[in-house]
Protein backbone atom coordinates (compact mmCIF):
# COMPACT_ATOMS: atom_id res chain seq x y z
CA UNK A 1 0.00 0.00 0.00
CA UNK A 2 1.35 3.41 -0.90
CA UNK A 3 1.93 6.06 1.73
CA UNK A 4 -0.20 9.19 1.49
CA UNK A 5 1.60 12.54 1.39
CA UNK A 6 -0.63 13.60 4.29
CA UNK A 7 0.69 10.92 6.62
CA UNK A 8 4.24 12.07 5.84
CA UNK A 9 3.35 15.74 6.26
CA UNK A 10 1.79 14.90 9.65
CA UNK A 11 5.20 13.72 10.77
CA UNK A 12 6.92 16.81 9.31
CA UNK A 13 4.51 19.06 11.12
CA UNK A 14 4.89 17.32 14.48
CA UNK A 15 8.66 17.02 14.36
CA UNK A 16 9.47 20.51 13.04
CA UNK A 17 6.65 22.50 14.61
CA UNK A 18 6.13 24.20 11.25
CA UNK A 19 2.55 24.95 10.17
CA UNK A 20 1.18 22.83 7.32
CA UNK A 21 0.88 25.76 4.88
CA UNK A 22 4.64 26.35 5.06
CA UNK A 23 5.38 22.76 4.10
CA UNK A 24 4.87 23.43 0.36
CA UNK A 25 6.20 20.76 -2.04
CA UNK A 26 8.67 23.20 -3.67
CA UNK A 27 10.14 24.46 -0.35
CA UNK A 28 13.64 23.15 0.38
CA UNK A 29 14.73 21.88 3.77
CA UNK A 30 17.19 24.79 3.96
CA UNK A 31 14.49 27.39 3.20
CA UNK A 32 12.31 25.93 5.93
CA UNK A 33 15.27 26.16 8.32
CA UNK A 34 14.74 22.59 9.49
CA UNK A 35 17.53 21.80 11.93
CA UNK A 36 19.56 18.62 11.51
CA UNK A 37 18.17 17.39 14.83
CA UNK A 38 14.65 17.70 13.44
CA UNK A 39 15.68 15.86 10.26
CA UNK A 40 17.00 12.98 12.33
CA UNK A 41 13.72 13.01 14.25
CA UNK A 42 11.71 12.97 11.00
CA UNK A 43 13.73 9.99 9.78
CA UNK A 44 13.11 8.21 13.09
CA UNK A 45 9.35 8.80 13.03
CA UNK A 46 9.05 7.86 9.35
CA UNK A 47 10.71 4.55 10.11
CA UNK A 48 8.73 4.03 13.31
CA UNK A 49 5.29 4.97 11.99
CA UNK A 50 5.55 4.19 8.27
CA UNK A 51 8.14 1.43 8.27
CA UNK A 52 10.44 3.20 5.79
CA UNK A 53 14.09 3.56 6.62
CA UNK A 54 15.69 6.77 5.36
CA UNK A 55 19.43 7.24 5.62
CA UNK A 56 19.83 10.65 7.22
CA UNK A 57 22.91 11.43 5.12
CA UNK A 58 20.60 11.42 2.09
CA UNK A 59 18.66 14.35 3.49
CA UNK A 60 20.46 17.27 1.79
CA UNK A 61 19.61 20.92 2.55
CA UNK A 62 18.62 21.60 -1.09
CA UNK A 63 16.12 18.74 -1.10
CA UNK A 64 12.51 19.88 -1.46
CA UNK A 65 9.63 18.66 0.69
CA UNK A 66 8.03 17.20 -2.44
CA UNK A 67 11.19 15.28 -3.36
CA UNK A 68 11.49 13.90 0.14
CA UNK A 69 7.88 12.72 0.10
CA UNK A 70 8.47 11.06 -3.27
CA UNK A 71 11.59 9.35 -2.00
CA UNK A 72 9.76 7.98 1.04
CA UNK A 73 6.95 6.69 -1.20
CA UNK A 74 9.51 5.16 -3.55
CA UNK A 75 11.41 3.45 -0.72
CA UNK A 76 8.14 1.97 0.52
CA UNK A 77 7.23 0.51 -2.84
CA UNK A 78 10.76 -0.80 -3.48
CA UNK B 1 26.47 42.02 52.65
CA UNK B 2 26.38 43.39 49.11
CA UNK B 3 23.32 44.19 47.02
CA UNK B 4 19.92 43.72 48.64
CA UNK B 5 17.91 41.10 46.75
CA UNK B 6 14.22 41.62 46.08
CA UNK B 7 11.45 39.58 44.54
CA UNK B 8 9.75 41.07 41.47
CA UNK B 9 8.02 38.15 39.77
CA UNK B 10 6.54 34.73 40.52
CA UNK B 11 5.16 31.88 38.45
CA UNK B 12 4.06 28.32 39.07
CA UNK B 13 2.19 25.26 37.91
CA UNK B 14 1.20 22.33 40.14
CA UNK B 15 -1.55 19.80 40.63
CA UNK B 16 -3.58 22.74 41.96
CA UNK B 17 -3.53 24.38 38.53
CA UNK B 18 -1.68 26.93 36.47
CA UNK B 19 -0.52 30.29 37.82
CA UNK B 20 0.18 31.86 41.20
CA UNK B 21 -3.35 33.26 41.63
CA UNK B 22 -5.02 29.87 41.24
CA UNK B 23 -2.43 28.03 43.34
CA UNK B 24 -2.73 30.58 46.14
CA UNK B 25 -6.52 30.77 46.19
CA UNK B 26 -6.87 26.99 46.28
CA UNK B 27 -4.20 26.61 48.97
CA UNK B 28 -5.82 29.29 51.14
CA UNK B 29 -9.24 27.70 50.63
CA UNK B 30 -7.89 24.46 52.06
CA UNK B 31 -8.14 22.56 48.80
CA UNK B 32 -5.72 19.78 47.98
CA UNK B 33 -4.49 18.48 44.63
CA UNK B 34 -3.95 15.05 46.20
CA UNK B 35 -6.33 12.51 44.65
CA UNK B 36 -6.27 9.05 43.05
CA UNK B 37 -3.98 9.28 40.08
CA UNK B 38 -5.41 8.73 36.60
CA UNK B 39 -2.35 8.05 34.51
CA UNK B 40 -1.27 4.87 32.72
CA UNK B 41 0.96 2.63 34.79
CA UNK B 42 0.40 4.44 38.08
CA UNK B 43 -1.78 3.37 41.00
CA UNK B 44 -2.20 5.35 44.19
CA UNK B 45 -2.60 9.00 45.18
CA UNK B 46 -0.59 11.96 43.90
CA UNK B 47 -0.90 15.70 43.33
CA UNK B 48 -0.95 15.38 39.54
CA UNK B 49 -1.55 17.98 36.87
CA UNK B 50 -4.87 17.37 35.13
CA UNK B 51 -4.94 17.04 31.35
CA UNK B 52 -6.93 20.26 30.91
CA UNK B 53 -4.24 22.15 32.85
CA UNK B 54 -1.42 20.73 30.73
CA UNK B 55 0.01 23.56 28.65
CA UNK B 56 0.14 23.25 24.88
CA UNK B 57 3.85 23.15 24.05
CA UNK B 58 3.26 24.21 20.41
CA UNK B 59 4.61 27.70 21.07
CA UNK B 60 7.90 26.18 22.20
CA UNK B 61 8.01 23.43 19.58
CA UNK B 62 10.98 25.06 17.84
CA UNK B 63 13.14 24.08 20.84
CA UNK B 64 12.78 20.40 19.96
CA UNK B 65 10.93 17.65 21.78
CA UNK B 66 10.10 18.89 25.25
CA UNK B 67 9.76 16.67 28.28
CA UNK B 68 7.05 17.84 30.73
CA UNK B 69 10.01 18.84 32.92
CA UNK B 70 10.84 21.65 30.48
CA UNK B 71 7.22 22.53 29.73
CA UNK B 72 6.50 23.09 33.43
CA UNK B 73 9.61 25.28 33.77
CA UNK B 74 8.66 27.31 30.69
CA UNK B 75 5.13 27.92 32.03
CA UNK B 76 6.37 29.09 35.43
CA UNK B 77 9.27 31.19 34.07
CA UNK B 78 7.06 32.90 31.50
CA UNK B 79 4.55 33.92 34.18
CA UNK B 80 7.28 35.14 36.55
CA UNK B 81 9.14 37.20 33.95
CA UNK B 82 5.90 38.71 32.62
CA UNK B 83 4.89 39.74 36.14
CA UNK B 84 8.32 41.27 36.67
CA UNK B 85 7.86 43.25 33.45
CA UNK B 86 11.16 41.97 32.10
CA UNK B 87 10.04 40.42 28.79
CA UNK B 88 12.46 41.67 26.15
CA UNK B 89 14.33 43.82 28.71
CA UNK B 90 18.00 44.51 27.96
CA UNK B 91 19.09 43.05 31.33
CA UNK B 92 18.27 39.55 30.01
CA UNK B 93 21.10 39.91 27.48
CA UNK B 94 24.03 39.44 29.84
CA UNK B 95 23.19 40.50 33.40
CA UNK B 96 20.68 37.75 34.14
CA UNK B 97 21.24 34.23 35.47
CA UNK B 98 18.99 31.19 35.39
CA UNK B 99 19.33 28.69 38.26
CA UNK B 100 16.81 25.89 38.40
CA UNK B 101 16.63 23.03 40.85
CA UNK B 102 15.66 19.58 39.65
CA UNK B 103 15.71 16.20 41.34
CA UNK B 104 15.61 13.68 38.54
CA UNK B 105 15.55 14.86 34.91
CA UNK B 106 13.06 14.05 32.16
CA UNK B 107 11.42 10.88 33.46
CA UNK B 108 8.74 10.63 30.75
CA UNK B 109 11.34 10.71 27.98
CA UNK B 110 13.57 8.19 29.74
CA UNK B 111 10.62 5.88 30.48
CA UNK B 112 9.52 5.97 26.85
CA UNK B 113 13.02 5.12 25.62
CA UNK B 114 13.43 2.20 28.04
CA UNK B 115 10.02 0.84 27.15
CA UNK B 116 10.95 0.87 23.46
CA UNK B 117 14.32 -0.71 24.19
CA UNK B 118 13.35 -3.40 26.69
CA UNK B 119 9.71 -4.13 25.83
CA UNK B 120 9.89 -3.81 22.05
CA UNK B 121 13.60 -4.06 21.19
CA UNK B 122 13.13 -1.02 18.97
CA UNK B 123 15.17 2.13 18.33
CA UNK B 124 14.76 5.09 20.65
CA UNK B 125 13.94 8.64 19.63
CA UNK B 126 17.06 10.58 18.53
CA UNK B 127 16.18 13.42 20.90
CA UNK B 128 16.06 11.20 23.99
CA UNK B 129 19.24 12.71 25.44
CA UNK B 130 18.58 16.43 24.77
CA UNK B 131 14.96 16.11 25.94
CA UNK B 132 15.70 14.24 29.15
CA UNK B 133 18.97 15.78 30.31
CA UNK B 134 18.56 17.39 33.71
CA UNK B 135 19.82 20.76 32.44
CA UNK B 136 17.32 20.92 29.55
CA UNK B 137 14.75 23.06 31.40
CA UNK B 138 17.35 25.76 32.11
CA UNK B 139 18.40 25.78 28.45
CA UNK B 140 14.81 25.94 27.26
CA UNK B 141 13.96 28.84 29.58
CA UNK B 142 17.08 30.68 28.37
CA UNK B 143 16.06 30.08 24.73
CA UNK B 144 12.50 31.29 25.36
CA UNK B 145 13.56 34.46 27.16
CA UNK B 146 16.85 35.26 25.41
CA UNK B 147 18.93 34.97 28.57
CA UNK B 148 22.67 34.87 27.89
CA UNK B 149 24.10 34.95 31.44
CA UNK B 150 25.15 32.01 33.64
CA UNK B 151 22.50 29.30 33.27
CA UNK B 152 22.38 25.87 34.86
CA UNK B 153 20.45 23.30 36.87
CA UNK B 154 21.54 22.26 40.31
CA UNK B 155 20.49 19.17 42.18
CA UNK B 156 19.99 18.49 45.89
CA UNK B 157 16.91 16.26 45.69
CA UNK B 158 13.99 17.76 47.62
CA UNK B 159 15.95 20.93 48.46
CA UNK B 160 17.11 21.64 44.88
CA UNK B 161 15.02 24.74 44.24
CA UNK B 162 15.69 26.19 47.70
CA UNK B 163 19.41 25.86 47.01
CA UNK B 164 18.81 27.42 43.57
CA UNK B 165 17.11 30.46 45.11
CA UNK B 166 19.81 30.82 47.77
CA UNK B 167 22.70 30.55 45.36
CA UNK B 168 20.94 32.94 42.95
CA UNK B 169 20.61 35.42 45.81
CA UNK B 170 24.37 35.26 46.31
CA UNK B 171 25.02 35.84 42.60
CA UNK B 172 23.07 39.09 42.85
CA UNK B 173 24.59 40.09 46.19
CA UNK B 174 28.09 39.65 44.80
CA UNK B 175 27.27 41.74 41.74
CA UNK B 176 27.72 38.96 39.18
CA UNK B 177 24.23 39.58 37.80
CA UNK B 178 21.38 42.05 38.34
CA UNK B 179 18.57 39.56 37.83
CA UNK B 180 18.17 35.83 38.50
CA UNK B 181 15.35 33.63 37.27
CA UNK B 182 15.43 30.92 39.91
CA UNK B 183 13.31 28.09 41.21
CA UNK B 184 12.74 24.49 40.28
CA UNK B 185 10.89 21.97 38.18
CA UNK B 186 10.01 18.29 38.47
CA UNK B 187 8.02 15.82 36.37
CA UNK B 188 8.32 12.54 38.23
CA UNK B 189 4.83 11.08 37.88
CA UNK B 190 5.76 8.45 35.31
CA UNK B 191 5.64 4.64 35.65
CA UNK B 192 9.40 4.22 36.07
CA UNK B 193 9.86 6.94 38.64
CA UNK B 194 6.64 5.95 40.44
CA UNK B 195 7.75 2.34 40.70
CA UNK B 196 11.07 3.36 42.24
CA UNK B 197 9.41 5.74 44.71
CA UNK B 198 6.91 3.04 45.68
CA UNK B 199 9.74 0.57 46.26
CA UNK B 200 11.34 2.99 48.71
CA UNK B 201 8.30 2.62 50.95
CA UNK B 202 7.87 6.31 51.77
CA UNK B 203 4.67 7.04 49.82
CA UNK B 204 1.42 7.37 51.74
CA UNK B 205 -1.50 5.28 50.51
CA UNK B 206 -4.09 7.78 51.75
CA UNK B 207 -2.87 11.39 51.76
CA UNK B 208 -0.23 13.77 53.13
CA UNK B 209 -0.76 14.54 56.84
CA UNK B 210 2.16 16.73 58.01
CA UNK B 211 2.94 16.48 61.74
CA UNK B 212 -0.27 14.52 62.32
CA UNK B 213 -0.80 11.35 64.26
CA UNK B 214 -1.32 8.35 61.95
CA UNK B 215 0.58 10.02 59.13
CA UNK B 216 1.69 7.46 56.60
CA UNK B 217 4.22 9.15 54.38
CA UNK B 218 4.71 11.63 51.58
CA UNK B 219 2.62 12.17 48.46
CA UNK B 220 4.35 13.00 45.20
CA UNK B 221 3.41 16.06 43.17
CA UNK B 222 4.75 17.62 39.98
CA UNK B 223 5.17 21.05 38.41
CA UNK B 224 7.42 24.08 38.66
CA UNK B 225 7.82 27.24 40.70
CA UNK B 226 10.08 30.03 39.48
CA UNK B 227 10.79 33.47 40.89
CA UNK B 228 12.47 36.57 39.55
CA UNK B 229 15.10 37.83 41.98
CA UNK B 230 16.63 41.21 41.35
CA UNK B 231 19.05 43.60 42.98
CA UNK B 232 17.04 46.22 44.82
CA UNK B 233 18.92 48.98 42.99
CA UNK B 234 18.04 47.51 39.59
CA UNK B 235 14.39 46.94 40.52
CA UNK B 236 14.00 50.47 41.86
CA UNK B 237 15.78 52.06 38.90
CA UNK B 238 13.18 50.62 36.54
CA UNK B 239 10.24 51.23 38.87
CA UNK B 240 9.41 47.54 39.30
CA UNK B 241 6.82 46.34 41.80
CA UNK B 242 8.67 44.72 44.71
CA UNK B 243 6.85 41.82 46.36
CA UNK B 244 9.37 41.15 49.09
CA UNK B 245 13.00 40.57 49.85
CA UNK B 246 15.14 37.43 50.09
CA UNK B 247 17.32 38.27 53.07
CA UNK B 248 18.80 35.01 54.25
CA UNK B 249 20.00 31.62 53.11
CA UNK B 250 21.52 28.87 55.19
CA UNK B 251 22.71 25.58 53.76
CA UNK B 252 24.17 22.52 55.44
CA UNK B 253 24.92 18.88 54.88
CA UNK B 254 24.12 16.22 57.49
CA UNK B 255 26.97 14.01 56.25
CA UNK B 256 25.15 11.19 57.97
CA UNK B 257 22.59 9.14 56.04
CA UNK B 258 21.30 8.94 52.46
CA UNK B 259 17.62 9.06 53.46
CA UNK B 260 17.19 9.67 57.21
CA UNK B 261 17.06 13.31 58.34
CA UNK B 262 19.41 14.55 61.04
CA UNK B 263 18.30 17.02 63.69
CA UNK B 264 21.69 18.68 64.01
CA UNK B 265 22.02 19.23 60.26
CA UNK B 266 18.59 20.87 60.16
CA UNK B 267 19.45 23.16 63.08
CA UNK B 268 22.74 24.09 61.42
CA UNK B 269 20.92 25.28 58.28
CA UNK B 270 18.29 27.25 60.21
CA UNK B 271 20.97 28.91 62.33
CA UNK B 272 22.99 29.82 59.25
CA UNK B 273 19.96 31.37 57.55
CA UNK B 274 19.20 33.58 60.56
CA UNK B 275 22.84 34.65 60.80
CA UNK B 276 22.89 35.46 57.08
CA UNK B 277 19.68 37.48 57.37
CA UNK B 278 20.90 39.19 60.54
CA UNK B 279 17.48 38.60 62.09
CA UNK B 280 16.67 37.50 65.64
CA UNK B 281 14.89 34.12 65.97
CA UNK B 282 12.44 35.85 68.31
CA UNK B 283 11.01 37.98 65.47
CA UNK B 284 7.55 36.54 64.74
CA UNK B 285 7.81 34.48 61.56
CA UNK B 286 5.73 32.33 59.29
CA UNK B 287 7.61 29.02 59.21
CA UNK B 288 7.00 27.10 56.02
CA UNK B 289 8.05 23.66 57.19
CA UNK B 290 9.49 20.94 55.03
CA UNK B 291 6.60 18.90 56.50
CA UNK B 292 6.51 15.91 54.17
CA UNK B 293 4.20 13.74 56.25
CA UNK B 294 6.72 10.94 56.75
CA UNK B 295 7.16 9.61 60.27
CA UNK B 296 10.85 10.39 60.43
CA UNK B 297 10.99 13.76 58.64
CA UNK B 298 8.25 15.46 60.62
CA UNK B 299 9.55 14.19 63.97
CA UNK B 300 13.11 15.33 63.20
CA UNK B 301 11.95 18.72 61.94
CA UNK B 302 9.71 19.22 64.98
CA UNK B 303 12.57 18.35 67.33
CA UNK B 304 14.93 20.65 65.45
CA UNK B 305 12.46 23.55 65.56
CA UNK B 306 11.93 22.99 69.26
CA UNK B 307 15.66 22.80 69.95
CA UNK B 308 16.41 25.92 67.90
CA UNK B 309 13.57 28.23 68.97
CA UNK B 310 12.97 26.78 72.44
CA UNK B 311 9.88 28.13 74.17
CA UNK B 312 9.92 30.98 71.66
CA UNK B 313 8.56 28.60 68.99
CA UNK B 314 5.04 29.54 70.10
CA UNK B 315 5.52 33.09 68.81
CA UNK B 316 5.63 31.76 65.25
CA UNK B 317 3.08 30.18 62.94
CA UNK B 318 3.82 27.04 60.94
CA UNK B 319 2.40 25.84 57.62
CA UNK B 320 2.97 22.69 55.59
CA UNK B 321 1.68 23.31 52.08
CA UNK B 322 2.76 19.90 50.77
CA UNK B 323 -0.61 18.79 52.14
CA UNK B 324 -2.07 20.91 49.33
CA UNK B 325 0.36 20.70 46.35
CA UNK B 326 2.12 17.45 47.24
CA UNK B 327 5.85 16.91 47.31
CA UNK B 328 7.10 18.52 44.12
CA UNK B 329 10.67 17.27 44.80
CA UNK B 330 13.02 19.57 42.85
CA UNK B 331 10.34 22.27 42.60
CA UNK B 332 8.96 22.06 46.10
CA UNK B 333 11.31 24.43 47.97
CA UNK B 334 10.58 27.25 45.52
CA UNK B 335 6.84 26.46 45.57
CA UNK B 336 6.76 26.70 49.36
CA UNK B 337 8.84 29.90 49.45
CA UNK B 338 6.55 31.40 46.78
CA UNK B 339 3.34 30.53 48.67
CA UNK B 340 4.93 31.72 51.91
CA UNK B 341 5.74 35.12 50.43
CA UNK B 342 2.21 35.44 49.05
CA UNK B 343 0.89 34.52 52.51
CA UNK B 344 2.93 37.35 54.09
CA UNK B 345 1.69 39.83 51.50
CA UNK B 346 -1.93 38.78 51.83
CA UNK B 347 -1.71 38.58 55.63
CA UNK B 348 -3.30 35.14 55.60
CA UNK B 349 -1.82 31.77 56.42
CA UNK B 350 -3.24 28.73 54.57
CA UNK B 351 -4.29 25.70 56.63
CA UNK B 352 -2.31 22.50 57.15
CA UNK B 353 -4.62 19.86 55.67
CA UNK B 354 -5.59 16.29 56.55
CA UNK B 355 -4.47 16.67 60.17
CA UNK B 356 -5.99 13.99 62.41
CA UNK B 357 -4.68 15.31 65.72
CA UNK B 358 -1.38 15.95 67.48
CA UNK B 359 1.37 13.39 67.42
CA UNK B 360 3.52 12.88 70.48
CA UNK B 361 6.76 13.77 68.73
CA UNK B 362 5.41 16.80 66.81
CA UNK B 363 2.90 18.52 69.08
CA UNK B 364 5.15 21.50 69.81
CA UNK B 365 4.94 22.80 66.23
CA UNK B 366 2.50 25.78 66.15
CA UNK B 367 0.54 24.60 63.11
CA UNK B 368 -2.15 26.70 61.48
CA UNK B 369 -4.90 24.11 61.10
CA UNK B 370 -7.38 26.68 59.81
CA UNK B 371 -6.76 29.62 57.51
CA UNK B 372 -6.05 32.59 59.73
CA UNK B 373 -5.01 36.23 59.54
CA UNK B 374 -1.41 36.89 60.44
CA UNK B 375 0.73 39.97 60.94
CA UNK B 376 4.10 38.32 60.35
CA UNK B 377 6.48 40.09 57.99
CA UNK B 378 9.09 37.33 58.02
CA UNK B 379 9.10 33.94 56.26
CA UNK B 380 11.40 31.03 57.14
CA UNK B 381 11.12 28.38 54.45
CA UNK B 382 12.66 24.98 55.26
CA UNK B 383 13.88 22.36 52.81
CA UNK B 384 15.57 19.18 54.05
CA UNK B 385 16.43 16.72 51.31
CA UNK B 386 17.29 13.07 51.03
CA UNK B 387 21.01 12.68 51.46
CA UNK B 388 21.00 15.25 54.26
CA UNK B 389 21.16 18.34 52.02
CA UNK B 390 19.48 21.23 53.80
CA UNK B 391 18.56 24.74 52.67
CA UNK B 392 16.64 27.37 54.60
CA UNK B 393 15.49 30.63 53.02
CA UNK B 394 14.39 33.75 54.86
CA UNK B 395 12.09 36.20 53.11
CA UNK B 396 10.71 39.50 54.36
CA UNK B 397 8.14 42.06 53.31
CA UNK B 398 9.81 45.30 52.26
Amino acid sequence: MSISPDSILDIFETETGLPRDKLRPEATLAELDIASLDLVSIAFEVEDKLGVEIRTEELKPDMTVGALIEQIQLLRSA
Amino acid sequence: MGEAVVLTGMGCISGLGVGVARNWSRTLAGESAIRPIERNGLTGVAAWIATQDKPDPAVWRRFGRLDPLSIFALVAATEAVAQAGLEGHAVLEDRTAILLGCGSGGNATIDEAYERLYAHQSKVHPQTIPSSMISAPASHVAMALGVHGPTFVLGSACASSAHALGEAMHMIRSGRVDVAIAGGTEACLTPGSWTAWSALGVLASDTCRPFSRDRRGMVLGEGAAILVLESEAHARSRGATIFGELVGYGASSDAAHITAPDREGIIRAIRAAYADADVEPTSPALISTHGTGTLLNDASEAQALHAFYGAGLEAHRAVATKSSHGHMIGATGAMEFLLGMVALREGWVPPVLHHLGPDDGCDMVPLALEAEKIGQRLLVSNSFAFGGLNAVLIGRLV
